[in-house]
């Protein structure tokens, strides 16, 4: 065993400066401790981090890292109660099994997500897009998070699960209290889930008596044509998209406003090349995407993984930010360059459970972002730049608020 | 009966979730695309079709499509 003093970054992982730059830390560990052994803040749990981009898709791809924590998880791991969504219809949720339950599920969802269905979205991402733009160009000053990317997010899952308008509203509302930006509201965030959880059972239920043409209905259909699942297991699926698919899209436009206000040269290029929006968004993903990591993983064996050996029932966090930067993938990795071409991002994950909402995240972005600049081409922060705040949470990468004026200086 | 996948590689966005499934029938090349690769004989082809229907169902791009023939 080696008796030298563990290797510690100079900024903590998980403390509150790494929140606010994550990047410092992360390089630091692809140079000094790729496999880092921590321990991780809630519960004492030993932990490993990877977080250079092979390392990230190894752990990704070994069907030995399991995200399935219920099942592999260790005693210290359970006590801290680390194992996602546990005593909730989520436990055996899609994201935290493995085949063949999880081939199961996965079908199903997919077949929701066929191509033209995702195109048939176009119209309803543009719709909600204008409309939110118009709320917004009534005012001097918006924010981003939460009048514009937020609004966007869950006003398209709305419409594509075919929740009833009444509905919207409440669920912005819950999605809020479930994703909190203030850290002292994370008390309220167990019952948010509970209501989306509910929301998502009368949603299947009302579908099931009287269908339509949105996705909800459409995973009922298939489901009763093959797999048959039951309405938990509906219910679980319609839950999942709603969390997978409304803070993740929410902090992406964020971040890639963001960024896009930090490079001037890049926003312009963008809005003189609308045909450029495919690449911005793939670069914009991989540049700060809105995932830090993927779930854990836990390994089912012992394993060697870069040379170090990890026990069995090792929690592993896999560091898609810092993958997605890692020098020895991208050339010139720091930099905001929407014309790359090359190596293609983590940012939806890798393997197993990459992201199945992947083909509709990049239709919101591609929409969304570039019509934010094309609407208010004068667009500007409206708080001085080193007062973003970004919230504190160890797998998403988010702006607390991005408070910006619409029309330069001028005070229109 | 004889069941062949092919990838379209205009649509595979690398994802490795067909290599994960299953290495023996697909593998990423270098390029990031991933490559169906056929399966020597002494395979019970019915149980080859579902995994490969499986695997097809699960990509997130619809790129796997499998064809049957009835050769063999
Ligand atoms: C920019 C937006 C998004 C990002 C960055 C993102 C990112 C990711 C990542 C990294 C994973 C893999 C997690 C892991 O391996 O531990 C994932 C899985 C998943 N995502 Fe997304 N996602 C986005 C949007 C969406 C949308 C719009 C939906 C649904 C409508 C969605 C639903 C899911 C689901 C259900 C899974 C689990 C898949 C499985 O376990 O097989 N996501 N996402
Ligand atoms: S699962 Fe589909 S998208 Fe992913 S690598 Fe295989 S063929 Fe390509």
């Amino acid at each position: 065993m080696d008796l030298s003093a563990p290797a510690v970054p100079p900024i903590a992982l998980f403390s509150p400066e790494y929140y606010q730059n994550p990047h410092p830390t992360l390089t630091w560990l692809q140079e000094n401790s790729p496999v880092h052994e921590f321990t991780f803040p809630v519960g004492d749990v030993r932990t490993w981090m990877v977080t250079r981009f092979d390392d990230v898709k190894t752990v990704l791809a070994d069907p030995r890292c399991s995200t399935e924590s219920i099942t592999w998880g260790n005693d210290e791991f359970r006590a801290a109660g680390l194992v996602i969504a546990e005593g909730t219809i989520l436990e055996r949720g899609i994201t935290v099994v493995d085949p063949p339950a999880h081939t199961r599920l996965r079908r199903l969802a997919m077949s929701a997500f066929t191509t033209r269905r995702v195109e048939q979205w176009r119209q309803t991402v543009h719709d909600v897009v204008d409309r939110t733009l118009e709320d917004c160009a009534r005012r001097k000053n918006f924010d981003v998070m939460d009048d514009y990317a937020g609004e966007v997010s869950a006003g398209v899952l709305g419409v594509i699960l075919g929740f009833r308008i009444e509905r919207h509203r409440e669920l912005v509302t819950a999605l809020n209290e479930a994703f909190p930006s203030d850290p002292a509201l994370i008390d309220r965030a167990p019952a948010a889930f509970g209501r989306i959880c509910e929301y998502a059972a009368e949603l299947v239920a009302e579908k099931r008596h009287d269908p339509s043409d949105d996705l909800t209905s459409a995973l009922i259909q298939t489901s009763d044509e093959g797999e048959r699942l039951s309405a938990d297991e509906l219910t679980g699926l319609v839950a999942a998209m709603i969390m997978g698919g409304s803070d993740t899209v929410r902090g992406f436009i964020g971040n890639a406003a963001l960024a896009l206000l930090d490079h001037p040269d890049q926003s312009k290029l963008l809005l003189e090349n609308p045909e450029l929006a495919d690449g911005a968004v793939e670069e914009l993903l991989r540049y700060e995407g809105a995932l830090s990591t993927a779930l854990f993983r836990i390994t089912t064996e012992e394993i060697d993984l870069a040379g170090t050996r990890l026990p069995a029932g090792a929690p592993i966090i896999a560091a898609l930010l810092a993958a997605n930067r890692d020098p020895r993938r991208f050339d010139d990795p720091e930099r905001l360059d929407i014309t790359r071409s090359g190596p293609r991002h983590v940012g939806f994950g890798h393997g197993l459970h990459n992201c199945i909402g992947a083909a509709l995240a990049r239709l919101e972005g591609t929409i969304a972002i570039p019509a934010l600049f094309q609407r208010f081409p004068q667009l500007s922060l409206a708080m001085p730049r080193d007062e973003l705040r970004y919230i504190d949470n160890w797998a998403i990468r988010r702006l607390t608020a991005l408070p910006v004026a619409r029309s330069g200086m001028s005070g229109a | 009966m004889r069941a062949t996948a092919r990838v379209d590689r205009t649509l595979c966005r690398g994802t490795g979730l067909c290599e994960v499934m299953d290495s023996r029938l697909f593998s990423l090349s270098d390029d990031g695309t991933a490559l169906a690769r056929p399966l020597g004989p002494g395979h019970d082809p019915e149980a080859l079709l579902e995994q490969l229907q499986d695997i097809a169902d699960c990509c997130p791009t619809g790129a796997i499509t499998i064809t049957t023939t009835d050769e063999e």
